[in-house]
């Protein structure tokens, strides 16, 4: 048995050795953690608020199409950026997208923050946690197409 | 008569086969398998090299921000979106439960996540040359074909965000819940985190499908 496993760690190929390799890199990660949390609203807490941050975005989104000094307010949110604000004509700016990308990063941190105290020892339910994920990417994807936004360049400036 | 000796002639075989078990190809290196096996391993590896191809062909675009940021973004957002699909597909056999993935699992919606910020990264840059004031696409496209802007590139916009911290959030529930996600208590983060992956691999798809649709209407 053991002749056999060690002639078949001869013949394994390189590329089969290094999959495996690949497939269990970083190690500590592969691993997972030690000491699991016994509920589960720390997972909820995670994934929840990275759905709600995509809804925030998208209602964000919004504001910025319809009010002018709030898609400024954004653009200097999102000024650190590379690219976020350049003069040159050919090259481009990003402009008020940045800001958008701010307000996506920002609600996704500080809601996972604010979530993972509220929830840290809750037990929540499937149907709560798949609810809220649901909802929140469902609206976030339908708000891609406002009904209104293929008419703003119509409105008066 | 004949019919029946021909009956226990492919049971024989059938039975020898199996007890013989002499052909375990998977173990085997590839000098040793036999040539089935190295054409169907060749076809897979020629069928993927020739999708991974698919955004090199931007080097041949006659626009020069095509040709290096096009080819760019491309290749990140290509490579990105196959281990985004590859992750999104382990999570039937990890929702069933399979504790071998497990490991491979938590990598992967790493290295996904990782990926899909590259994508993310490349496509800001990308970005401006489609706003720019001189000849840039974005401009062109709302002036002769606005529904591919508001349909498409709003959508290819904001979707694509979606799936870094959806990646994110994943490798952190896999990461955190050790082997314990599997446990019959854990149902809930087992499915919402299976869920999740199913929808960053949707919304990668989505920018995948929606970038291409813009860029064959106008290039940078």
């Amino acid at each position: 048995m053991t002749k056999s496993k060690s002639n078949h760690a001869l013949f394994t190929p390189w590329y089969t050795r290094l999959g495996n390799r690949l497939r269990n890199f970083p190690s500590g990660l592969a691993r997972g953690a030690n000491h699991p949390p016994a509920t589960s609203g720390a997972a909820g807490a995670a994934l929840v608020s990275a759905a709600f941050a995509c809804f925030v975005m998208m209602v964000n989104q919004h504001f910025t199409s319809i009010f002018k000094s709030w898609n400024e307010i954004i653009w200097n949110l999102g000024s650190w950026i590379p690219g976020s604000r350049n003069p040159d004509p050919l090259y481009g700016e990003i402009g008020s997208y940045s800001g958008k990308e701010t307000v996506l990063l920002i609600t996704w941190l500080v809601s996972w923050f604010i979530l993972a105290r509220l929830w840290r020892n809750r037990e929540l339910k499937t149907k709560t946690i798949f609810s809220y994920l649901f909802f929140f990417l469902v609206a976030a994807t339908v708000m891609n197409w406002h009904p209104l936004f293929p008419y703003l360049p119509l409105m008066p400036k | 008569m004949a019919n029946l000796r021909k009956k226990t002639f492919l049971m024989n075989r059938n039975k020898a086969s199996i007890q013989s078990l002499e052909l375990p190809t998977p173990n085997k290196p590839i000098q040793q398998k036999d040539i089935a096996t190295v054409c169907i391993y060749g076809l897979s590896l020629l069928s993927a090299g020739l999708f991974l191809f698919l955004p090199l062909v931007n080097l041949l675009s006659p626009s020069p921000w095509q040709r290096y940021m096009g080819a760019i973004h491309g290749c990140a957002s290509l490579l990105a979106v196959v281990v985004i699909a590859y992750a999104g597909h382990l999570a039937f056999p990890l929702l069933r439960g399979n504790v071998k993935i497990l490991p491979q699992m938590r990598t992967l919606s790493f290295w996904a996540s990782f990926l899909s910020f590259l994508a993310i990264a490349s496509g800001n840059w990308v970005y401006m040359r489609y706003r720019a004031p001189v000849n840039g696409a974005r401009a062109w496209l709302t002036e002769n074909t606005p529904l591919v802007h508001y349909l498409f590139m709003e959508y290819h916009e904001f979707t694509v965000l979606f799936t870094l911290p959806l990646g994110i959030a994943c490798t952190w529930s896999l990461w955190r819940y050790g082997d314990s996600i599997l446990l019959k208590q854990n149902r809930s983060v087992l499915t919402a985190t299976c869920f999740a992956l199913m929808a960053m691999m949707f919304f990668a798809i989505g920018g995948l499908v929606s970038g291409l649709n813009v860029a064959r209407i106008h290039s940078l």
